[in-house]
């Protein structure tokens, strides 16, 4: 950093700044102050924490005792924007006192433009400097999914938030840090996937802002010069806005979908014209007994027949065929009806229905009858010879099955149910690690 | 978390789309057991008349009929 008085060709140039030589209250070290505003510098030899913020410069205290591994080293270069900064401090912190969640982080600093924040965490760099635009809403309140709009009309969208333990502290800072002290951190991705970031971060009382990007591997190379790390191009993780936005796009698809298969049950619910509706006494459904004719006027079509019960406490079995013209079979089939209820323990209790439904696809038009037959029974009866209730015969010609749509329909419902479920999920910090 | 997203969003177009083909298509329904058909008339039910065609009917081996009932479950 000696060559110091960089000349700065936009507004009115600033009187140069001349680092200041200091020596370590401890171990009587030389060591220089780079930035005017540090109030912070830990001695490079003993690793005592000074404080600058008096004449009297006086030892806070010792680092921890664990040296930290730094790709980049204090005084190392880092230029952006045709600008040369200098690596004036190195922090680690650790989230959850997990030595895997590790970030590092860099203060870059020239002395006419300021400084820079450098963050690593898992090989993948991410530049940011302080911003003075102020969020509209609280980010503090956020969670993560939920949208953020800035003053400066921008919209972001909460990607993460957590603290973070400052473990380690090299060089000078512009604030006393101390191993031990906590960081609030809010990060905020942009809205439109630019790869933009919004930070927030709460250090005691004092909240800060700043604006910043990840850096691709050719970025970092070009800022570093001949200094090469390894980096990563992205993370892991997931960017929260455009999981918002697949949620979103999740919901809708889920929403149509249910509209579509609900208005599908109505409409096929409401297909059919009705053929028949006879009524049947017990003693017609001992013997066999045909119904009356009812008609079918398109081949190739569907018929549900409807059978209505009174039972009560009771059980029914019916057979019935399906009789082309006046004398031929061409389908048969039985039903079980059954309906009981009570009341057990204080609590009323149902099983079973007084109903039943069946559909049959008949391939031709033509005059059809039903012929019937029906023992049933009260109580815990298991066998019977005779039927005791009578029966409502409904047809209805020229239906759809609307077994599917109501298949679909709850289905879609759950989804939908599901995917809000997975969100809330989400956005309470779930699936860290996606 | 995608894995999830992608598995409702297959699962409720797929579904949609099935429903969708099985019934415009008139699936779902019983098929006509006997197309040719088997006439209330003929010599050989006509003999067995005095328990019915049903009776003949399952008797022959054609079918089976369910014939019992009463409580079941835990009631």
């Amino acid at each position: 950093m000696s060559e110091i008085n960089l000349k700065n060709s936009i507004g009115r140039e600033r009187p140069p700044y001349k680092p200041q030589e200091i020596r370590c209250p401890n171990c009587d070290a030389q060591l220089k102050q780079m930035d005017e505003h540090s109030e912070l510098i830990v001695c490079q030899y003993c690793a005592s924490h000074i404080d600058l913020t008096s004449d009297q410069k006086r030892v806070l205290g010792k680092g921890p005792a664990k040296k930290w591994e730094f790709p980049l080293e204090i005084g190392d270069s880092f230029t952006w924007e045709k600008i040369r900064y200098e690596v004036l401090a190195r922090m680690v912190f650790m989230e959850d006192n997990d030595v895997n969640e590790i970030t590092r982080e860099y203060l870059l600093f020239n002395p006419r433009h300021g400084k820079l924040w450098l963050d690593e965490y898992d090989n993948v760099y991410y530049l940011s400097r302080d911003s003075h635009v102020l969020p509209e809403q609280n980010p503090m309140m956020l969670k993560r999914g939920d949208l953020l709009n800035t003053h400066d009309g921008k919209k972001w969208t909460m990607q993460e938030s957590g603290i973070l333990d400052l473990v380690y502290v090299d060089g000078a800072l512009p604030w006393r840090a101390k191993a031990g002290d906590s960081i609030d951190y809010f990060e905020f991705v942009n809205n439109h996937n630019t790869g933009h970031h919004y930070d927030v971060q709460r250090i005691k009382r004092e909240v800060e802002y700043g604006t910043g990007h990840t850096l691709t591997p050719k970025q970092l190379r070009a800022a570093l010069g001949d200094k090469q790390i390894e980096v990563k191009k992205e993370s892991k993780t997931e960017n929260a806005a455009v999981v918002r936005r697949n949620f979103k796009l999740l919901f809708a698809v889920c929403v149509i979908a249910l509209l579509f298969n609900v208005v599908n049950l109505i409409y096929v619910a409401a297909q059919g014209s009705h053929a028949l509706t006879q009524v049947f006494e017990p003693d017609q459904l001992t013997g066999e007994t045909l119904s009356d004719e009812f008609k079918i006027a398109e081949n190739e079509t569907i018929i549900k027949v409807k059978i209505d019960t009174n039972l009560n406490n009771a059980w029914m079995s019916l057979d019935t065929a399906l009789v082309k013209g006046e004398d031929t079979v061409v389908h048969i089939y039985d039903s079980s009806i059954s309906y009981y209820h009570g009341v057990e323990g204080g609590e009323s209790w149902s099983e079973g229905s007084r109903s039943d439904s069946a559909y049959i696809y008949v391939p031709e038009s033509g005059t059809y009858r039903l012929l019937l037959k029906a023992v049933s029974a009260t109580g815990n009866t298991s066998k019977a010879d005779q039927a005791r209730h009578p029966v409502q015969i409904k047809v209805y010609s020229t239906v759809l099955v609307p077994g599917f749509f109501i298949f679909s329909s709850i289905l879609s419902l759950a989804a939908l149910i599901g995917a809000v479920v997975l969100f809330t999920y989400w956005k309470n910090d779930g699936f860290d690690e996606d | 978390m995608t894995g999830f997203r992608i598995l409702i969003l297959l699962a409720v177009i797929s579904s949609t789309g099935f429903a969708s083909y099985m019934t415009y298509t008139k699936r779902g329904a019983q098929s006509i057991e006997h197309p040719e058909g088997i006439s209330l008339r003929e010599e050989s039910t006509r003999s067995n008349r005095r328990g019915g065609f049903f009776l003949f009917y399952y008797a022959s081996g054609a079918g089976r009929s369910h014939r019992g009932g009463g409580l079941r479950g835990g009631k």
